[in-house]
């Protein structure tokens, strides 16, 4: 029989990776969406096809991100199960998942700076919010793909 | 300077006290992942997580790790 630890460890596993798989989903619809915008492409359809994606995969995430929390007050009421769940190895990870993101960060800001003197980018928001998403992704991926 | 790479004998001493990745590391407060990370040199654990690891298993640091001379 799996102890509580076992089984609360899984489901978060499991909550992770809905997560992550959402948010990837979304960040690739967003990127898409905004080269197009961009390079001023006239996509007509393809811009609603991608809103919708954006809208559903938003969803989804916000499910999933619910479904880990609820289960974070689960771990959070028994402090056994609270110190297990965040041991030294969950720590270490998160802390390689905060150096991946600071990278992908860099890199990402690299790769505009160089475009910038091929493109124009004149919405800085879309890059802003871009950056961020990339940040908070690689994060989130990094830690689902150490803890897994 | 010669390269020193850290054993362990967890499995060994895990077994013979019959316990499972999982019981163990229920025992000492930690995630079954973590134990199996230790167990196959991934990781290498804390002062702390190494002592509760002595304690739980009843066998000195020592016997459970060892600083081996790399070739």
């Amino acid at each position: 029989m799996s102890s509580k630890i076992e089984l609360l460890d899984q489901k978060r596993k499991r909550y992770r990776k809905g997560t992550v798989t959402w948010l990837f989903v979304f960040v690739a619809a967003w990127i898409v969406r905004s080269a197009l915008k961009v390079q001023t492409v006239d996509a007509g359809l393809w811009y609603d096809v991608l809103l919708a994606i954006l809208l559903i995969s938003s969803l989804l995430q916000a499910y999933f991100v619910r479904r880990e929390l609820l289960l974070g007050r689960e771990i959070k009421n028994d402090p056994l199960v609270k110190e297990a769940l965040n041991d030294e190895l969950i720590q270490l990870n998160e802390l390689k998942a905060w150096k991946a993101a600071f990278f992908a960060v860099i890199g990402f800001v690299v790769i505009v700076a160089i475009l910038s003197f091929f493109v124009h980018f004149n919405d800085l928001m879309m890059l802003l919010i871009t950056v961020f998403l990339i940040g908070f992704g690689t994060y989130n991926a990094a830690v689902y793909f150490l803890n897994r | 300077m010669e390269e020193k790479k850290l054993s362990n004998t967890l499995k060994i001493q895990r077994t013979i006290k019959n316990l499972t990745q999982e019981q163990l590391a229920e025992l000492v407060g930690v995630t079954r992942k973590t134990i199996n990370t230790v167990e196959n040199g991934v990781y290498i654990p804390s002062t702390y997580l190494a002592l509760k690891l002595s304690k739980v298993l009843e066998v000195s640091v020592e016997e459970l790790f060892q600083l081996n001379e790399g070739g």
